[in-house]
């Protein structure tokens, strides 16, 4: 028969992982094994995720794509559902649904350089590009990361940026707004850090997530960097609560941003009207 | 000229009863099932039948507080086989757009599409009310290509057309009266203030126009024009518990809240009554018609200009506004 789409599946949490002060990753998995092996998704997609009997919103899958069988959401505690995720630990009981919207297009990528600029918890859309490259490395060209938090207890996944330092081609610059007494590295906006970076535009793709006032002062930099609008690509925020183009709540100019996006080109972003 | 079929209420009416269950509009004008054909009203009743189809409030599911994940209860599809009498051809053509999101290939809605399969559309020709402007979309009173089956009343019963291939093979079961010529369709009303129909681009291009401020201020975003409005398809999703029962829940939400875009932390890219009103009309008019050729927003069925308590008609001012800028850019070419 057929499955109500915004019926949720059920998963448990396999580890939580307390990320910063305000920001909790959940791993989990998907409890029935048919679903379970079934399930695939791309970087940049997102699913909706809930509490039981605490409402329901979205998150990126913030996993390895390659091991769909563990998910991944990164979550920051911003009001009453988050709060009520953050009440949960390993072996509890949430609800999926999903994945949902528009992928990166990475293939479309290959034989390119990666330039990715996040900030805070825009990261979480990013990791599984990064996943992406290093699981298929010789089809990328070189791979920079610059990604910025305010403070050292900001910086989110320790122990992937410790793999992604390590890896071949790959260029992990990490940055804070303001250190503390024992930060030894880098002090600085992301836009700043950036531009000192100077990544090469040629053949080049760019992508930033990160909060609205840093895509803004970002966008620029990438801008005088080079890189056209059609190659830089973001991700858009907007309220949701289907995901499936059926709810109305994210509708903005022709597009409903849960099915025609999240993940949009600035060429893209550039024809919809200015409202966010 | 095609030839309709006479039918007497009781032949139809025992016919309907046949095929399974029967709903009608009530006195109060919301849907609801019925024994026997009702009397009808001239015009639309209070209510668009997509009530019937993807209700103001459905259950997605219930379980008991803590209960495991095996316990949750879907809510099922409702597979009473019926008919709905007495659609009228706005609410109808309505249904066609809430298809598009209902009906999308990759996300089904079980519910809707039951209730689309299982109910035929037997609809009634109505008597325009004052505010009906179905006219100016093309068709009319009697119009049947979104029902299975297009009665026009009569005394002491209906003629009736097959709208659809479904409502021939019903009308196939119903003792057939006289074989009677059908009239020509009558067009529907084209009220004085429409002033044609604007281009979606010409529209989404005037998204900074100050119109929207100056119209803005005459709307108090109470949403009934979008509460009442038979192509609005907005809803939320929400828990509610009681007495240790927890039900998700799909309710119908409007477009003209402001908590409608508020995102968490407080940021909303519609902050203004200006923003929100813009939306309604860019929706109906330009980004649907851009995303679904030949469809629209709007079927003229008039409840958003009956019921708004400011007696606004939001449409006939955005319109003239548009013809006057239209007829600006044209003298300066
Ligand atoms: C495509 C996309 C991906 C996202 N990915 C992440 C992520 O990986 N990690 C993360 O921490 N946050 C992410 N968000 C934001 C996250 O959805 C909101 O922060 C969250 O819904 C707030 O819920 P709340 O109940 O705590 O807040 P409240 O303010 O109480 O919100 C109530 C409800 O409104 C809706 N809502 C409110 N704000 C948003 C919003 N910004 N976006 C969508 N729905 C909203 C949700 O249904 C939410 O439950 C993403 C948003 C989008 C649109
Ligand atoms: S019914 Fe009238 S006042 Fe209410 S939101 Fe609609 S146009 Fe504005
Ligand atoms: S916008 Fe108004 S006239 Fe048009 S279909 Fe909706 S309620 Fe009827
Ligand atoms: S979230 Fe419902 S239409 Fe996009």
């Amino acid at each position: 028969m057929l499955r109500d789409p915004l019926l949720p599946l059920a998963a448990r949490i396999s580890e939580r992982v307390d990320e910063t002060a305000d920001t909790v990753t959940f791993h989990f998995e998907l409890l029935d094994e048919a679903e379970r092996k079934a399930f695939r998704y791309l970087p940049g997609q997102f699913a909706e995720i809930s509490a039981f009997g605490e409402g329901e919103s979205t998150f990126v899958i913030a996993g390895d794509p390659a091991k769909p069988e563990r998910l991944t959401v990164t979550t920051k505690r911003v009001g009453a559902h988050t709060e009520a995720l953050h009440h949960l630990y390993a072996g509890a009981i949430i609800g999926f649904r999903g994945p949902y919207g528009k992928a990166f297009p990475v293939a479309e990528w290959k034989g390119k350089d990666i330039v990715i600029a996040g900030g805070g918890i825009g990261l979480a859309p990013l990791k599984p590009i990064v996943c992406h490259i290093l699981n298929h490395r010789a089809d990328y060209g070189k791979l920079t990361i610059v990604y910025g938090a305010r403070s050292p207890g900001d910086l989110m996944y320790a122990t992937d940026r410790e793999i992604w330092a390590k890896a071949p081609n790959t260029e992990l610059v990490v940055t804070v707004d303001k250190g503390d007494a024992n930060w030894k590295g880098r002090e600085g906006f992301v836009p700043a850090v950036l531009r000192a970076a100077a990544p090469s535009a040629q053949n080049a793709v760019a992508i930033t997530c990160g909060p609205p006032i840093m895509i803004k002062l970002t966008l620029p930099v990438f801008k005088d960097l080079g890189f056209p609008a059609e190659r830089i690509f973001t991700t858009l925020e907007m309220k949701m609560k289907c995901g499936l183009g059926q709810c109305g709540r994210c509708n903005i100019g022709p597009f409903y941003v849960c099915k025609d996006g999240p993940v949009f080109s600035v060429a893209q972003l550039q024809q919809l009207p200015q409202e966010f | 000229m095609a030839d309709g079929m006479r039918l007497s209420r009781e032949s139809l009416q025992a016919a309907l009863r046949q095929r399974g269950a029967l709903w009608a509009p009530n006195d109060a004008g919301h849907w609801s099932q019925v024994e026997a054909l009702p009397e009808l009203g001239p015009i639309r009743p209070r209510r668009p039948v997509k009530d019937l189809f993807t209700p103001p409030r459905r259950e997605i599911a219930r379980w008991k507080a803590g209960a495991g994940p095996a316990e949750i209860e879907p809510a099922q599809p409702d597979q009473t086989p019926g008919s709905v009498f007495g659609v009228r051809p706005c609410d109808a053509r309505a249904l066609l757009l809430l298809d598009r999101a209902f009906l999308q290939p990759s996300c089904v809605d079980p519910h809707y599409k039951a209730r689309r399969e299982n109910l035929l559309l037997i609809g009634v020709a109505c008597q325009p009310g004052p505010n009906c402007y179905c006219g100016v979309f093309g068709f009319g009173p009697d119009d049947k290509d979104a029902v299975d089956v297009m009665l026009t009343p009569e005394a002491g019963g209906f003629v009736a057309q097959a709208g659809s291939p479904r409502g021939q093979a019903f009308l196939a079961t119903v003792p057939a009266g006289a074989a009677v010529p059908l009239a020509a369709p009558r067009p529907g009303p084209q009220p004085e203030w429409w002033t044609g129909l604007p281009d979606p681009k010409a529209l989404y291009a005037n998204f900074d126009h100050p119109m929207w401020h100056e119209l803005g201020i005459s709307c108090m975003n109470c949403g009934v024009c979008t509460q009442y409005c038979p192509t609005c398809q907005c809803f939320t999703i929400d828990d509610e518990s009681f007495k240790g029962e927890i039900q998700r829940l799909r309710i119908v939400d409007n477009c003209q809240r402001s908590d409608f875009t508020r995102m968490a932390g407080g940021h909303n890219p519609r902050q203004v009554a200006a923003s929100r009103l813009r939306q309604r009309v860019l929706h109906k008019f330009s980004y649907i018609p851009t995303q679904n050729p030949g469809l629209l927003g709007c079927t003229g069925c008039g409840r958003c200009v009956d019921l708004c308590p400011l007696d606004r008609h939001l449409f006939a001012d955005v319109f003239e506004i548009m013809k006057r800028i239209n007829q600006e850019a044209e003298r300066v070419a």
